[in-house]
């Protein structure tokens, strides 16, 4: 057996959560896939199992993690990580550590004294579509590319198994279409076992060995492949996991008002460097209005422009209210946060929306009362998420603009965030929503816009819908 | 150019300041100060580096201003309207200009001469800087980038929120700095505990000093400057 994890208890240093009785065991070439909701202690199981939990964050676990023979939670154990494991995490940006993607790639190489790092490193970034960049300042890669660098750097020195934590969080469909291909071709193709841990399970269902549902930190079930039912995927539903594609279902056209909102001719970018040019869009009252495209293609900038974050590089936007109540809600949630409380976060609400605003919250969200004196940055990502978007609608806005609000979410939260939303149009207010997941459409879009080789023209939900779907096949 | 490490231009510009901050004599400080000023004013300005030269005028006007308004005493020298601009205010000037000239001329050959990411690297390699010290400052570069997108998310955000986005008071900095640490600590969380995936524990000290003859000169046009400014102070 290459892997053999017995964890009987795994815990956080200061935290209640508790991981207990997760047994995994791999042999050579296998894939394991392991879902579930957010918080269930998926990535709680890959730093356990790897060590790091006891080894490096102070926190307890009890059991044993075998890979290759070596045992990682002992200290001895843990120093053999590096050549056993690679790990591919959430966030490129919260993996990555050097400046250019040939320092990236040949870190780990230099850490476990590789004689031969020029010719590795070259001959993994040239296969992973990144030679001619090997000397380019990160920041300058796409989304994609950065992804492409993390699944390079994780196979370069060649270890028996690769942990993957959330591989598509963060990225496009095609993004996620080429860590499929990378997945088949590099881990899966070349022999090398694999841990996925994903909530969206769809991506993987075809190129794994066997699935385990993680639920409340004990393993619920789990399946092999080829056992795979009907049953089971609803049973993975119902457990918070996204295991299928969003189906259209075409309801009444909502009451939307009068056009509120119009860019003429309009073309947006950085420094006068235009991204999409010759933009016409418009937004009515009550109506969302998704802008769907690739990671890179324009859409944030699209939004920072409605919002007068950054000034139009020609064209105008023109809009109906004289002095327009627009609320721009970045991709991350912390950003949005001002004071150390999350009581004088509602206390700046109070202020601006009312006693009546607030009953309105503390009825939808009790649990909030609970977490009053904690600081915002330190409530789930999912919490974060929903005070993100109420301090948005306590500010009253007509048009709210909303960048990937579904990132990182599992079913249930992504629900609340759907539901969030349609209650919001139902306050009379318009959302446009810049977003590359097709579930979006699927749930809420009046109208969609497309950005494709640096131009934004209407479609219909259908094309929009099919367009995404088809983009990570 | 020929080839330089930039461990070695960072030498340099060390034994420049060093000098810039021990020598007394405005005489013997002039040798150094004003071709390492030129020389880092061409390489700026080719470079189109124009924070140093900008930074440098600026601290002029302002020594400039403190001398006439603290040290204007001595002969006159220079008499517009009513304001007579004093010897000892010039000189006073003249004293630390020198000085700043010696400084931000060594800075403006540093800046024009390394990238930033082979430096680190010739600091661990030539100098046998400490791992961490050398992992701490790539990181840096890397994070410099993400962080000034955060700040300006974070400015865009108070001034959506109406709150001030110039930073007056604490209670600003701290409406800033929270979510910009709050992001920063998340990000270097889960950058730490990828670089010791990869095998940061295991990384050897990686001191290899290799120096080119042009790398000797550099360092030997410091030392005979260092040697000449010192002879100057002790023959006056």
């Amino acid at each position: 057996m290459l892997v053999d994890t017995k964890i009987t208890r795994a815990q956080h240093r200061g935290s209640r959560f508790v991981l207990r009785d997760v047994f995994l065991s791999l042999g050579e070439g296998e894939s394991v896939l392991v879902v579930g909701s957010s918080g269930c202690g998926k990535t709680t199981l890959l730093l356990a199992m790897t060590g790091v939990l006891n080894n490096l964050l102070e926190g307890e676990v009890e059991g044993y993690s075998r890979i290759g023979g070596v045992n990682l939670l002992e200290p001895e154990g843990f120093r053999e990580v590096a050549r056993l494991v690679g790990v591919v995490l959430q966030d490129p940006d919260k993996q990555i550590a050097m400046p250019t993607p040939y320092d990236e790639v040949s870190f780990v190489l230099e850490n476990l004294g590789f004689n031969d790092i020029e010719e590795r490193t070259n001959r993994i970034l040239g296969m992973f579509g990144l030679a001619g960049k090997e000397f380019v300042s990160i920041e300058k890669l796409s989304g994609g590319e950065k992804r492409r660098l993390t699944i390079a750097s994780a196979i370069v020195h060649d270890p028996p198994i690769i942990l993957f934590d959330e591989p598509t969080a963060s990225i496009d469909p095609w993004g996620v279409r080429e860590v499929r291909k990378y997945f088949r071709e590099h881990v899966s193709g070349l022999g090398r076992a694999s841990i996925v841990v994903e909530h969206k399970a769809k991506y993987f269902l075809d190129l794994v060995d066997e699935v385990v549902l993680l639920e409340d930190g004990v393993i619920r079930a789990r399946r092999r492949i080829s056992e795979v039912d009907e049953a089971f995927l609803e049973y993975l539903e119902e457990h918070g996991v996204d295991v299928r594609s969003p189906i259209l279902i075409r309801e009444p056209r909502r009451d939307v008002g009068r056009t509120i909102l119009e860019t003429r001719g309009l073309t947006i970018g950085y420094n006068g460097q235009p991204i999409i040019s010759g933009i016409d869009f418009e937004v009515r009252e009550r109506e969302v209005v998704v802008v769907i495209g690739a990671n890179g293609s324009g859409k944030t900038t699209f939004l920072k422009t409605i919002a007068g974050s950054l000034k139009p590089v020609a064209g105008e936007i023109v809009f109906r209210e004289k002095n327009p109540r627009i609320f721009y809600v970045p991709q991350n949630p912390d950003y949005m946060f001002i004071h150390t409380r999350v009581k004088r976060e509602l206390d700046d609400l109070y202020k601006r929306s009312g006693r009546i605003f607030i009953e309105k919250i503390f009825s939808e969200a009790p649990w909030l009362k609970g977490l009053l004196d904690m600081s915002p940055h330190r409530l789930s990502h999912g919490q974060r998420r929903w005070l993100a978007l109420t301090i948005a609608r306590g500010y009253n806005p007509s048009i709210v603009l909303l960048d990937e609000p579904t990132t990182g979410l599992d079913l249930k939260l992504y629900r609340h965030v759907i539901e969030w939303i349609r209650k919001i149009v139902k306050e009379k207010r318009s959302v446009v929503i810049a977003s590359h997941d097709p579930r979006v459409i699927a749930d809420l879009a009046d109208r969609v816009y497309l950005v494709e080789n640096n131009r934004m023209r209407e479609v219909s939900l259908e094309y929009g819908l099919k367009w995404l779907e088809e983009g990570f096949k | 150019m020929p080839r330089v490490f930039p461990a070695t231009w960072f030498i340099y510009s060390l034994i420049m300041t060093a000098l810039a901050f021990t020598i007394r004599s405005e005489i013997a400080l002039m040798l150094p100060a004003i071709p390492n000023f030129i020389l880092g004013l061409i390489l700026s300005l080719r470079k189109k580096y124009y924070l140093f030269p900008i930074a440098f005028l600026l601290a002029v006007w302002a020594l400039f201003l403190n001398a006439v308004l603290f040290v204007n005493y001595g002969e006159p020298v220079v008499v517009v309207g009513p304001l007579v601009i004093r010897s000892n205010a010039l000189w006073a000037t003249l004293i630390v200009t020198v000085r700043i000239m010696t400084i931000t001329g060594a800075a403006m050959i540093f800046v024009s001469m390394i990238n930033p990411r082979e430096l680190i690297i010739s600091l661990e390699r030539q100098l046998g800087l400490p791992k961490g010290l050398a992992f701490a400052l790539s990181l840096a570069l890397r994070l410099i980038p993400l962080m000034t997108y955060d700040y300006h998310e974070i400015l865009f955000i108070r001034r959506q929120r109406g709150y001030r986005t110039k930073l007056v008071i604490p209670t600003d900095v701290i409406g800033v700095l929270l979510p910009l640490v709050a992001v920063g600590i998340d990000r270097a969380y889960w950058i730490g505990i990828a670089a010791e995936l990869r095998g940061f524990q295991l990384r050897k000290r990686r001191f290899n000093p290799k120096y080119t003859l042009w790398d000797l000169l550099v360092i030997a046009a410091a030392i005979a400057q260092t040697i000449v400014s010192l002879a100057i102070v002790f023959l006056h």
